[in-house]
């Protein structure tokens, strides 16, 4: 008997022209037995159990055919061979077969696609400043996803990218919306004219959903990274990407977003704004001091939701002040809403326990409650004395940065893996103590694709603990995201609703809500 | 012989946007096109015999089309270099609702489409796994080692609780291979059980999700959809029909007609999960 075969490497047959095949192989004089499929290890193993896996076989991956024929001589199996060929190019002509392509190196990619001009690099950042490097010589725009890039590394290839005219987001540059695409960690938002420089990812996203919600929309949304607002980057992509919007034709409103950048940085930007930048710029640096902007052209923001809405109403032609009178009314609707929460609690409930995925939505979270309620601890507070000593065990008023390092070695990102939180959120729903869990949901692509189906049950067992204990527990949420978002958030929020939360589209907005009920309740410590 | 370029666009999976830019082509077939974007994302052109699905784009008469590129957009589909505005084109709702769900009838129903794939499905399916008696229909070496392998897998897979379906993942021939149709039956198992039960499932379904080996794009494709919860057409007309029974036979003949063998793939690896979860075993 022998046995012989063949691998076709990139063509793909559905299992209608697999059968067909064998069936008519089968049926050939002399065949003793056919396999066709595809080259994984479980079918390799069944192939070596029925005696038909070849050799060559051995190294075949996934997305190869294999064919094995067994006859009872040589001459049989290639006349079988031949037949299998004939019938597979007769389906191939009906049934045109594409490979796929993954470049494996930088020049690979650039000759699959010769005509891109950015490049987004994700590999280990001992490598990634070289491979960034290498991209701006070539003259791409670089989006550099990679973390642990030294600060020297990073200042070096801004200041080259400078000298070229190029971008450098990042490194640790998780968000950007370039010419309507969304990349990394971001939300599907509505186009329009108004360019956004963020050196935080999640102030991106937030920001940019509250746009595209409130009717207008985002030309550019370019990633600085977090180090570029410190002295020793001294803004370089800042300014540049401030220079970029401002040559864009499609750009009317720009929009910086950041945390507290150095005072030198600030100065900097400033004044490059004042000199070079005629159009109107919106500016939310959180934490920063908002006096500095006094003598500057920049419409200073307090919070996410602000910046997005002054944006907004620069875009649409509108009163800048003209949404703080909604803003104020919807706050008085906020005092009522509060009451009905902290009728519900008891008395020894006063903490409130932020449980975030957002680095940037839990620094602005704390920054708003701390004005409410006082100081509030965390892993990552404000006041560097309110560090948890254990970030594990909450005290008092805590908010924890699920994203920080500590809680993400060895674990996906919080917004990708909600299993660290939801364990936590059961945690803290057994502290007698706790009145309010305030929670972000982040959506757009790269954060979980079922952020409802992962969170409703748990918010549900938060509720049932308390509930057993003769409490009540206000569950907080707030949603980053759009409709156009492969989430959904009209669905998140629906669902989340059903489960007992109380739901916002606004981080700021959510905190306010969440504090308001600490404090109105009078059990602040 | 030049063929027609441009076609209607009749409806549009919520998922279809979920890949960008410009596409390129992945495989193509009678009544399907199947394209891919740089990101590895699935967006199918089919003909309306296929029907609507998360990630389909069905169009009027696919025998009469090339679909030679294709670019999606946030606000348009450009297909054959043919602008489509998304505002006129009907986004199919990929989610399973139905008022009043006859739990009951669905039952009756899930043991009388039991009872018909035994009879009715092709010889060389895994409906073996519901009817041993199909045992005998696998005859040479390879297809009796096969046929070995799918029941392991299965048996693997029931006595993990439904969380490992490592073993099956990738089994039998063509782009979705039986062990995937089986994973893809249980999965749409478990995320239908959820909705008409008012059950989570979801502490099964990220499991076995997650447990799936590598296998090809298309078979991902299918096997991701489910996990989420986010039905083809047919699945759906299904499983309205088991609810209320009306034209139940249609349904399921549609259904079995997917592909050679995977419409009675997806079905036994349906009636096995959802028998167990329903504890209607015999």
């Amino acid at each position: 008997m022998i046995t012989k075969g063949i691998i076709k490497t990139g063509e793909y047959y559905d299992s209608v022209s697999l059968m067909l095949v064998s069936k008519e192989v089968t049926k050939m004089d002399g065949v003793i037995d056919v396999a066709i499929v595809m080259g994984n290890d479980q079918n390799k193993s069944i192939l070596e159990t029925s005696h038909l896996l070849l050799d060559e076989f051995k190294d075949a991956i996934d997305s190869d055919l294999l064919i094995a024929v067994k006859c009872e001589t040589e001459e049989k199996v290639n006349e079988a061979l031949k037949k299998i060929d004939e019938i597979l190019k007769e389906r191939k002509n009906r049934s045109l077969a594409a490979g796929e392509y993954h470049p494996k190196s930088l020049d690979g990619a650039l000759e699959f696609m010769s005509n891109a001009n950015m490049v987004i690099i994700s590999v280990a950042g001992k490598y990634a400043g070289n491979e960034a490097m290498k991209a701006l010589k070539k003259g791409l725009h670089v989006m550099l996803f990679s973390d642990n890039v030294t600060i020297e590394k990073e200042k070096e290839l801004k200041e080259y990218a400078r000298e070229k005219g190029l971008l450098v987001m990042g490194p640790d540059c998780g968000t950007a919306i370039i010419n309507g695409a969304p990349l990394g960690f971001a939300n599907v938002v509505n186009r329009g004219d108004i360019g956004i420089v963020a050196a935080s990812g999640t102030g991106l996203q937030e920001v940019s959903s509250i746009i595209s919600n409130n009717g207008s929309g985002i030309s550019q949304g370019i990633g600085t990274g977090g180090r570029d607002v410190k002295s020793a980057i001294g803004g370089i992509m800042m300014i540049e990407g401030i220079k970029a919007l401002n040559n864009d034709p499609e750009t009317k409103v720009i929009t910086l977003v950041s945390k507290p950048p150095s005072d030198d940085v600030l100065e900097k930007v400033l004044s490059f704004l004042n000199e070079n930048v005629a159009k109107p710029t919106v500016g939310i640096f959180l934490g920063g001091n908002t006096e500095k902007f006094k003598n500057s052209k920049i419409i200073s923001a307090e919070t996410l939701e602000e910046a997005a809405l002054i944006s907004c109403a620069l875009s649409q032609g509108r009163s800048v002040n003209e949404f703080k009178e909604s803003v104020k009314k919807r706050d008085e609707e906020l005092d009522e809403k509060a009451k009905k929460e902290i009728d519900k609690l008891s008395d020894k409930q006063k903490y409130i326990r932020g449980l975030f995925t957002g680095g940037t939505l839990c620094d602005e979270a704390m920054l708003i409650s701390r004005k409410i309620i006082g100081e509030v601890y965390g892993n990552s507070p404000i006041n560097p004395q309110y560090k948890l000593k254990d970030s594990w065990k909450s005290q008092k008023n805590s908010y924890i940065d699920l994203g920080e390092d500590e809680f993400t070695v060895g674990r996906p990102h919080p917004m990708i893996d909600y299993s660290l939180r939801n364990k936590k959120i059961v945690e803290e729903a057994k502290d007698p103590e706790v009145a309010v869990l305030l929670l972000d949901v982040v959506l757009g692509y790269g954060s979980t694709m079922i952020p409802h189906e992962e969170l409703a049950p748990v918010i549900r067992e938060a509720k049932e603990i308390a509930k057993k204990d003769s409490r009540y527990l206000s569950i907080i949420i707030t949603i980053t995201g759009t409709d156009k978002d492969p989430q959904k958030l009209k669905e998140v929020e629906e669902t989340l609703t059903s489960a007992g939360a109380i739901v916002f589209k606004s981080n700021a907005y959510a905190s306010l809500f969440a504090s308001k009920i600490i404090e109105k309740s009078n059990k602040v410590v | 012989m030049r063929l027609k370029t441009s076609c209607k666009i009749i409806s549009l999976g919520n998922y279809a946007f979920s890949a960008k830019g410009n596409l390129k082509i992945h495989s193509k077939f009678n009544n399907v096109v199947n394209f891919t974007d740089i990101c590895g994302n699935l967006v199918s052109i089919v003909s309306k015999i296929i029907g609507n699905g998360p990630n389909n784009i069905v169009v009027d008469d696919l025998s009469v089309l090339e679909p030679v590129n294709i670019e999606i957009t946030n606000d348009h589909i450009i297909l054959n270099n043919e602008v489509n505005s998304l505002d006129e084109i009907e986004i199919y709702n990929d989610k399973f609702s139905i008022e009043n769900f006859a739990l009951e009838q669905f039952k009756y129903n899930l043991l009388h489409i039991k009872k018909s794939l035994m009879v009715n499905a092709h010889p060389l399916s895994a409906a073996f796994l519901i009817d041993k008696k199909r045992e005998g229909n696998f005859k040479r070496g390879f297809e009796l080692a096969l046929m070995k392998s799918i029941r392991k897998g299965m048996d693997d897979l029931i006595k993990s609780g439904f969380i490992n379906g490592r073993p099956l993942t990738g089994i039998g021939m063509g782009l979705t291979p039986t062990g995937d149709d089986l994973l893809n039956g249980t999965l749409l198992a478990f995320s239908i059980f959820a909705i008409i039960t008012n059950t989570e499932t979801l502490k099964i379904r990220k499991p076995l999700y997650e447990s799936i080996g590598s296998t090809n794009i298309i078979s991902r494709t299918f096997l991701y959809y489910s996990y989420l919860g986010r039905f083809y057409e047919k699945f759906k007309e299904l499983i309205t029909a088991m609810s209320n029974g009306d034209r139940l036979n249609e349904a399921f003949y549609k259904y079995l007609d997917i592909g050679e063998t995977s419409g009675a793939d997806i079905l036994t690896g349906f009636i096995i999960a959802m028998e167990k979860l329903l504890d209607l075993e015999d």
